[in-house]
């Protein structure tokens, strides 16, 4: 409902367009991208130009002759395959220990809490940077980087939450009737936090997706030749000052899927406002 | 008959008339005239007259004297002088240590250190007579104390040098006078002169162990200019010392910048003229270089390439169909038409250019992606194979592009390589432990100093762990041959036994180019990228 809700504004409606529009580009990459984005054609064909075989290219070719069209298509494939899921495990580790933590208090809430204050005292960046070049590039050390660094911030804000719901006159009934305590966590407490949750995952995985890019300008990203959008803006930067279009366009894709799920999780914020007033 | 003078005064080695019948009939170019003759040590002036070549023009004007020339370039932790292994660093020890002999950016050799040089017949003894009156910065005389004490370092038993294995023929270094010696070979070499100007070989004082490592805390050196600071990851100063037995430097100063390792904050210096010169660009920042106002581009062509070289004796390459079938499955000229630009050579995966002397044509080697999977198949590989490449980047992103454009290459063959790139500090302690590795070499004005450094199976810088006594003593005949004719045909079984034992896919020749402010005055861009600034003056 609360999604109903935010779609009726136009900002939110026009964020959750682009992003189904990303999402729909890295489930049907292989259908919708003109060419195979990891092969060489003609290097640096301008953008709506056609190569001297005839191939139009859209959005130009890169300096090794691939299509840039292809690969930002392809691009979204690893970012929102890769995001959605260091988010979506940073989440699972975030609440496993948030609820635990909210609801056993003491002992348990202290030990979390302080390796969760330790692990956010350091720079999020220096950690991904230290993570990756320790353990290699690869999806899944994006995803353990990911999690590890983003893990205890959902896991602060879901102990809040656990703390608030944990004082319901629910709650307190739930425990008086002698149910357990990983029942009354997942179907008393979690359930009332997930609005606060949605709103802050819909911007997490903005957030990771910038991450993501960072990485890849860093050279941390995934192994070359995965298309992956900031790897695109690093590649192209060389060359910028001469072929800037090397860089505008994978830049213009990372900025719209971070506008188009802030505007979302914008939307979804106020919709659940107005759900909570009404 | 015309009359060459040489280096020693003496008469020229037997072989020089005949050369000059072969210039004379054109078997052989200018260019392999003067440089032969010039390691027999005829005099460039003489080799030159000729030769037909018009001396130097005189400048315009005298050159400006003074000045501070800055560099941008990485300010590396220099131990042992004999011990460097990266080109900038010894750039840097330029100014202060000098060699015995030098060559210039035509590849002629020319006197240094060593005033003259004369080979035996046989070029087993080579005679070589040092500069008188040159004095270390510390007042000392510069004699062949100086000089022993350092060809038996790089040679000792102990010695990690790559020196070791380049000079591993000299059986005794003898001593004549103060500034006399003569070094005896256990086989013919005739490129002994110019070997002494690689960068692993600055003269330094024969005290240099006494007070040791590392060289900054110890920089007695020969040469024009005397270290002021030196900090590793910062910046090094060097400034003109009085009493230098050589031409007067036109600068005052030569300071080098440590701007990181990445080359468009190099050319952003440039650009706001922070720096006047960049020790290197890479092809992909040409266009932007030819735009920037009152910058000069300078280039070079050079036998600089990356090998992409698979171990012998490592699984899956002791099985050389397998290292074939990579060698059949790349295509070379896609990788320097995509991944450099176009501004190269196709190599031909022997590692000897078409514009070395010693260059042989062998028959091109087509593409053949049909053939390197039934070479795979034949090995036990019928799905494919994968691999994993793993590369640094130590001169630019197009090593990656060109390790690319190969996966690409080797996808169509079943061969699936996985790029494992890492920073260019932490591919160099790993560049001859991977199996399978891209590395660059810089140039050497000679194939033969190469493939011996590189492919004898006692090299320091065996990479490829390629051993093969047919391709020792194929070597040893083309590296004794004075006749650039006769020494080609030699090249042609050594260039086949390498490219037959498909030991890497070597793509390209790399040319070279930098830039500098338009404000720099006579620099030359050099094939191995040394730089000789006592020609340098600022406008």
């Amino acid at each position: 409902m609360t999604l109903f809700r935010a779609l009726r504004r136009p900002t939110a409606a026009f964020g959750a367009v682009v992003v189904v529009i990303w999402v729909a580009c890295a489930l049907f990459a292989g259908l919708l991208a003109p060419y195979d984005p990891l092969i060489s054609t003609t290097a640096l064909v301008e953008p709506f130009s056609r190569g001297p075989d005839g191939k139009l290219f859209l959005l130009g070719t890169d300096m090794l002759g691939r299509d840039i069209l292809s690969r930002l298509i392809f691009g979204a494939r690893t970012v929102v395959l890769w995001a959605g899921l260091a988010t979506a495990t940073a989440y699972v580790v975030g609440i496993v220990g948030g609820l635990a933590a909210g609801f056993y208090r003491g002992a348990v809430d202290q030990i979390l809490s302080f390796a969760a204050n330790v692990i956010l005292s350091f720079p999020v960046l220096v950690l991904y940077i230290l993570i990756i070049v320790t353990l290699g590039s690869s999806g899944a050390n994006i995803v353990l980087a990911v999690t590890f660094a983003s893990a205890p911030a959902i896991f602060r804000i879901v102990r809040a939450l656990a703390i608030e719901i944990r004082e319901q006159d629910f709650v307190n009934a739930a425990i008086t009737q002698g149910e357990g305590a990983i029942r009354i966590m997942l179907f008393d407490i979690l359930p009332n936090a997930t609005g606060p949750l949605v709103v802050d995952a819909c911007l997490r995985v903005g957030y990771t997706a910038i991450t993501i890019g960072i990485l890849g300008f860093l050279g941390l990203g995934l192994p070359p030749p995965t298309p992956d959008w900031g790897t695109m803006v690093n590649e192209g930067r060389a060359m910028a000052m001469v072929f800037p279009y090397l860089v505008i366009f994978p830049c213009l894709a990372i900025s719209s899927l971070m506008l188009g799920l802030s505007l979302l999780a914008d939307g979804l914020r106020e919709a659940s406002r107005e759900g909570s007033r009404a | 008959m015309f009359n060459f003078t040489t280096l020693t005064g003496g008469k020229p080695h037997p072989e020089v008339p005949a050369l000059a019948e072969q210039f004379r009939g054109g078997q052989i170019d200018r260019r392999e005239f003067l440089r032969t003759v010039a390691w027999l040590g005829v005099t460039a002036a003489s080799a030159a007259a000729f030769a037909g070549v018009a001396p130097g023009a005189a400048l315009a004007e005298e050159p400006k004297m003074g000045g501070v020339l800055r560099i941008a370039v990485a300010v590396q932790e220099i131990t042992d002088p004999a011990l460097v292994s990266w080109v900038e660093g010894s750039n840097l020890l330029r100014n202060v240590v000098e060699f015995l002999t030098k060559v210039d950016a035509d590849n002629i050799t020319h006197p240094f250190l060593a005033k003259s040089w004369e080979p035996s017949e046989d070029l087993k003894v080579w005679t070589f007579q040092l500069q008188p009156n040159v004095k270390w910065s510390n007042g000392d005389a510069f004699t062949t104390e100086d000089v022993v004490f350092n060809i038996k370092r790089w040679t000792d038993a102990n010695s990690k040098s790559s020196n070791k294995s380049s000079f591993a023929a000299i059986t005794s270094v003898d001593v004549k006078d103060t500034l006399t010696f003569s070094i005896t070979l256990n086989r013919a070499i005739l490129s002994i002169p110019e070997m002494f100007y690689a960068y692993t070989c600055p003269i330094l004082h024969r005290d240099f162990d006494k007070v040791g490592a590392p060289w900054p805390k110890n920089p007695v050196g020969t040469g024009p200019y005397a270290l002021a600071e030196y900090g590793v990851g910062q910046k090094a100063i060097f400034k003109r010392r009085e009493g230098y037995w050589g031409k007067k430097p036109y600068l005052d100063e030569v300071r080098y910048i440590d701007l990181g390792s990445e080359i468009s904050a190099h050319i952003a210096a440039l650009a706001a003229g922070q720096v006047d010169f960049i020790a290197r660009i890479t092809a992909n920042d040409i266009e932007l270089v030819k735009k920037l106002p009152k910058v000069q581009l300078l280039t070079a062509h050079a036998a600089s390439t990356v090998c992409i070289r698979m171990q012998t004796d490592q699984k899956p390459f002791d099985d050389i169909r397998v290292r074939r079938a990579v060698l059949l499955a790349a295509d070379n000229a896609q990788m320097v038409k995509l991944a450099y630009r176009d501004l190269g050579v196709v190599g031909e995966n022997h590692h000897v250019a078409p514009f070395q002397p010693e260059y042989f044509k062998l028959p091109a080697v087509a593409r053949d992606v049909a053939g390197a999977k039934a070479l795979l198949a034949e090995a036990g590989y019928k799905d494919g194979i994968d691999l994993t490449l793993v590369l640094g980047n130590t001169q630019g992103r197009w090593e990656q592009d060109t390790a690319q454009v190969l996966q690409q290459n080797c996808a169509e063959a079943g061969i699936r390589v996985k790029l494992n790139v890492l920073p260019a500090t932490e591919y160099w302690p790993i560049w001859n432990k991977a199996p399978f590795a891209l590395t660059f070499w810089v140039h050497r004005p000679l194939a033969v100093m190469t493939l011996d450094l590189a492919y004898r199976s006692t090299a320091a810088w065996n990479e490829a762990h390629f051993k093969s006594p047919e391709f020792d003593a194929a070597l040893d005949k083309a590296m004794a041959i004075v006749d650039p004719k006769q020494r080609a045909l030699a090249m042609q079984a050594v260039e086949k036994i390498v490219q037959d034992a498909a030991i890497m896919v070597q793509p390209f020749w790399a040319d070279k180019f930098t830039a500098a402010s338009t404000r720099v005055q006579g620099l030359r861009l050099h094939p191995s990228d040394y730089h000789d600034l006592t020609t340098v003056h600022l406008a």
